[in-house]
């Protein structure tokens, strides 16, 4: 009776005590990240709103390869790849301990299937342009693939490591928009508007365990909401704190961080060619000098973002400096506007969707448009309509937006793409640096596209969108400068 | 059994109780600390309307004005979602047409005091470029317009901070609702948690006191008794039937089977003994014994005084030679008797050959003594030993001596052997003894 019940009564005691505890425990455990733009759906394969990617990609889905923290192209479900001499074929070995969520394996014919998906018309993968140099998957033996190319392209493992690559299981893929089921680190546990998206560590994750057991992606347009909220401290994550009105109070606090970093995101006051308005290059052109970017730059008060002059992050080794292109001079913007036949008062609609950058960009834009004769109209949406409405209608006459995927430039090489921007210069110069395998040439031809953007006026070039992450003082492994839209949870632990 | 139910009992109840107590109070804790959340949201919402509301009034251009818009349709957008969301916390607690109806009538006000904000914007610029008299008035008649419409929107922001107040104020009485219904559930819980505890020390208590009484005192009785160094099989009784009992029983048949081997070897040890010193025949000592008491009395007989007997049975090779050893055997003993009969009980009387005795008689002179041995001579002669059918008449000569002075006993023994042989020799059947002489040097003089 006496020592070893005392003993069992002790471990019953001991484990009650503890698992009383467990509450303060798991408030430490879930991990709060703001994302601020809801996405649609939940499939990254099925849309270009970098918001899906940021909360899944790395994190409930993988691709063969990922970018990392640097931009550098490093292994994902392939351990290694091998390019042919002519580099048209290339053979990544997979990794053989890898499970979905659902628990079924990983293997090549999954993967075959998931790059033979992405290439499909009909599938619509808002990404499937990037891959189309790819002639043929074919899986040798279980756990390896072969692709075939039709011209190379020295690009691909990158290419592969976008969110809209990432591998999915034929199981799943009609049911992925509401339930994402992938082979990363997290499993996805539900969504609920206006409640947000939980992930839960995966219990047979191929890789090490991660150190955030959950996590909960919230989407706060509001900034009201979203500054009370961060004050709050309600928030241990935010990846865009650059514009934030509170910006430099939260600084001062002692419970948040905010990191300097930027994005590929090029942002842009996009104008809808198919309007009559735009066609005219002198419009446009007025309209790049009619913006004063520097003063543009006040709405990120701790920051310096570069100024862009096209289509090309400042980052890349190919980027050419046009930010000086069109300088800010109003009384030109007028005379422009003035040979092109428009007098004061012309009405201009401004799209606004619900971004920190995009809101109050958008009343300078406003103020400096007005000062050269246009009467403006600020149309708050929110990232729904602006989908709908401008990505998908492309019915908009301008909206401020950040194009935040890496390397994509193509996007003015589509027809199909909601610039409504048709230039048969552009798609004949973009199909040579696609086959342009000489990287001197290839950078020389990027420049060249570069400078056609410019010279065409195809947008207002704004800047390089700042990734300034503010996050909980102890919360670390944040990524500073943000390659691809991804919210890596894997690599995140509480100090 | 019954205590280890009552303590896991116990511990279950205790559980449970931290269990509901957590879920109570983390539902306290959740559903009021958001209700209150969403309430002093509100609240502070409401207030700073009032600030986004002054930004749009001095705003001097558009940039300003729609700046504080953009903060106002933010701060409306959320206000509509606290609403949903508290009038969702609060269910039928309330009516939530006060604060919907003053919401919306502030936002209306918001969108008169931008129009005329723009207006002013407007005029101002105008008048700037080319100042006319209509659009001065004009420009004065909207800023009175404009004092009116922030009087309103004051009042209205007023209204839903009251609107709101009562709201917070139904959340904090339900807390403390809560608080005190949690409170109750708790003392009830802890109450019957107590009342488990003492039940179960009582039970701890009555066990021990019962391991003590059916297990440790019989334990401790068992093992004083055996610790004895000789146990007495009835003290090892034990009530009862466990397996103390048993114990007991088979240590008690242990402790038996031991005392009976014990007496059995005792008894052995006795007959050994009796044997190692008396004469097999006639039960009399035996020659052996006879010695050994002598030299152990030496010093005792010195002092007081002796006299030493031999005496042999006449013609008994010719009793063992006619009728056989048995009736050799069967005079032995009959001699024996008589002589175990005829001396005193303190006579040390010995076989001492095959048909010699011997008998010392401590403390005796020859006066008492002759007339004793006498006696038993006369019955000896006067009784025959039946034989079958044949009555034999036995004889014994005895030759008797006394201590002598300054002598050993070995003396004295030798003294009255040599009487014995001066009786076998003077015709048997008689008693001889030797008289001490005053100037006894070792040449006797015999009676």
């Amino acid at each position: 009776m006496g020592d070893a019940f005392s003993r069992r009564l002790a471990v019953v005691l001991l484990a009650s005590l503890s698992f009383l505890a467990i509450p303060g425990l798991a408030s430490q455990t879930l991990l709060r990240v703001e994302l601020q733009l809801e996405p649609p759906h939940l499939d990254p394969t099925l849309t270009a709103a970098s918001t899906v990617a940021e909360a899944l990609h790395l994190n409930v889905f993988q691709g063969l390869t990922r970018i990392d923290r640097h931009g550098e192209v490093q292994p994902a479900l392939a351990t290694r790849w091998e390019v042919s001499e002519d580099g048209l074929v290339y053979r990544f070995a997979l990794r053989s301990d890898v499970r979905f969520h659902h628990g079924r394996t990983f293997d090549s014919g999954v993967a075959a299937y998931s790059l033979r998906r992405l290439l499909e018309v009909e599938n619509a993968n808002p990404q499937r342009h990037l891959f189309q140099a790819i002639r043929h998957v074919e899986e040798v033996g279980t756990h390896e693939l072969r692709i075939e190319l039709a011209q190379p392209d020295a690009l691909l493992p990158f290419r592969l490591a976008l969110s809209a690559a990432v591998i999915v299981h034929p199981d799943t893929v009609h049911t992925n928009r509401s339930h994402p089921v992938g082979t990363g680190p997290y499993r996805f546990v539900d969504w609920e508007r206006n409640e947000g998206i939980r992930l839960r560590a995966f219990e047979a994750y191929w890789g090490e365990p991660p150190a955030i057991r959950e996590a909960l992606f919230t989407f706060t347009p509001n900034r009201v909401e979203l500054e009370n909220l961060l004050s709050e401290g309600a928030i241990d994550l935010y990846p865009d704190a650059s514009s934030l009105t509170a910006h430099m109070p939260l600084m001062q606090r002692a419970d948040y961080v905010i990191q300097d970093g930027l994005s590929e995101g090029e942002v842009l006051l996009a104008m809808n060619h198919g309007r009559t308005l735009f066609q005219d290059l002198r419009v446009r052109r007025a309209l790049s000098h009619a913006i004063d970017r520097e003063a543009l730059l006040t709405i990120y008060p701790s920051i310096d973002p570069p100024l862009i002059g096209s289509h090309f992050s400042p980052r890349h080794p190919a980027y050419v400096d046009l930010s000086q292109r069109y300088p800010y001079d109003p009384e030109r913007a007028r005379k422009l506007l003035a040979e092109a036949g428009f007098s004061g008062g012309t009405p201009i609609a401004l799209t606004v969707p619900p971004t920190q950058y995009a809101e109050r960009s958008s009343l300078y834009i406003a103020s400096d448009l007005e000062a050269v004769g246009f009467e403006v109209e600020l149309q708050r949406v929110s990232w729904g309509e602006w989908l709908r409405q401008v990505f998908t209608e492309r019915d908009y006459d301008m909206t401020v937006i950040a194009h935040v995927e890496p390397m994509d430039i193509d996007i003015y090489a589509r027809d199909d793409y909601y610039f409504n921007y048709h230039s048969e210069t552009f798609r004949e110069l973009w199909s040579r640096i696609e086959a342009q395998q000489d990287p001197a040439e290839r950078h020389r031809l990027l420049a060249e596209a570069q400078r056609h953007l410019a010279e065409e006026a195809v947008h207002v070039f704004l800047f390089l969108k700042p990734q300034q992450a503010i996050r909980k003082s102890n919360l670390q492994g944040v990524w500073d400068d943000a390659p691809i839209p991804a919210v890596v949870l894997e690599e995140l632990y509480w100090e | 059994m019954v205590p280890t139910l009552v303590i896991l009992a116990t511990i279950l109840l205790a559980l449970h109780s931290f269990g509901e107590y957590r879920a109570t109070v983390s539902q306290l804790s959740e559903r009021h600390t958001h209700a209150l959340m969403t309430a002093s949201r509100l609240m502070q919402q409401s207030e700073s309307m009032l600030g986004s509301g002054a930004m749009l009034l001095l705003a001097d251009d558009h940039f300003s004005r729609r700046q504080a818009l953009f903060e106002i349709t933010d701060r409306r957008e959320w206000m509509e979602r606290l609403v949903d969301e508290l009038a969702a916390i609060r269910g039928e607690a309330g009516s939530f047409d006060d604060i919907e109806r003053v919401r919306d009538q502030l936002m209306e006000s918001f969108d008169a005091l931008d129009a005329l904000v723009q207006r002013r914007i407007d005029l101002v610029g105008q008048l700037q470029q080319a100042p006319d008299e209509t659009s001065d008035a004009l420009l004065r008649e909207t800023e009175r317009l404009l004092a009116r419409q922030m009087r309103t929107n004051r009042s209205l922001s007023q209204d839903l901070s009251v609107a709101i107040g009562y709201h917070v104020s139904g959340i904090r009485l339900d807390i403390r609702d809560a608080a005190e219904q949690m409170e109750q559930q708790l003392r009830q819980r802890e109450g019957a948690l107590k009342g488990f505890a003492l039940l179960a020390v009582l039970l701890l208590l009555a066990t021990a006191y019962h391991i003590n009484r059916s297990v440790v005192r019989r334990v401790v009785k068992l093992q004083r008794v055996i610790s004895r160094e000789r146990p007495a099989p009835h003290e090892l009784r034990v009530d009862g039937s466990d397996e103390i009992a048993q114990m007991a029983r088979s240590i008690q048949r242990y402790v038996h089977r031991i005392n009976d081997n014990e007496r059995r070897i005792m008894t052995m040890n006795r007959e050994l003994d009796f044997l190692a010193t008396h004469d097999a025949l006639t039960q009399l000592r035996n020659r052996h014994y006879f010695e050994r008491e002598l030299n152990e009395r030496r010093n005792a007989l010195a002092a007081e005084g002796y006299c030493v007997a031999m005496i042999d049975i006449d013609h008994f090779k010719a009793i063992n030679d006619t009728h056989g050893h048995e009736a050799g055997d069967r005079v032995i003993r009959c001699v024996a008797d008589r002589l175990r009969r005829g001396l005193p009980e303190s006579a040390l009387l010995a076989r001492y050959g095959g048909e010699e005795f011997v008998a010392l008689l401590p403390g005796f002179d020859i006066d008492t003594v002759v007339p004793m041995l006498e006696q038993i001579r006369q019955g000896l002669e006067s009784h025959s030993i039946e034989l079958g059918e044949t009555a034999l008449r036995v004889t014994a000569s005895f030759g008797l001596a006394q201590q002598l002075p300054g002598g050993e006993f070995d003396e004295a023994l030798k003294a009255a052997d040599e009487a014995l042989y001066r009786a076998k020799r003077s015709g048997r059947n008689r008693v001889m003894y030797r008289w001490l002489s005053q100037d006894d040097s070792g040449d006797a003089a015999y009676g």
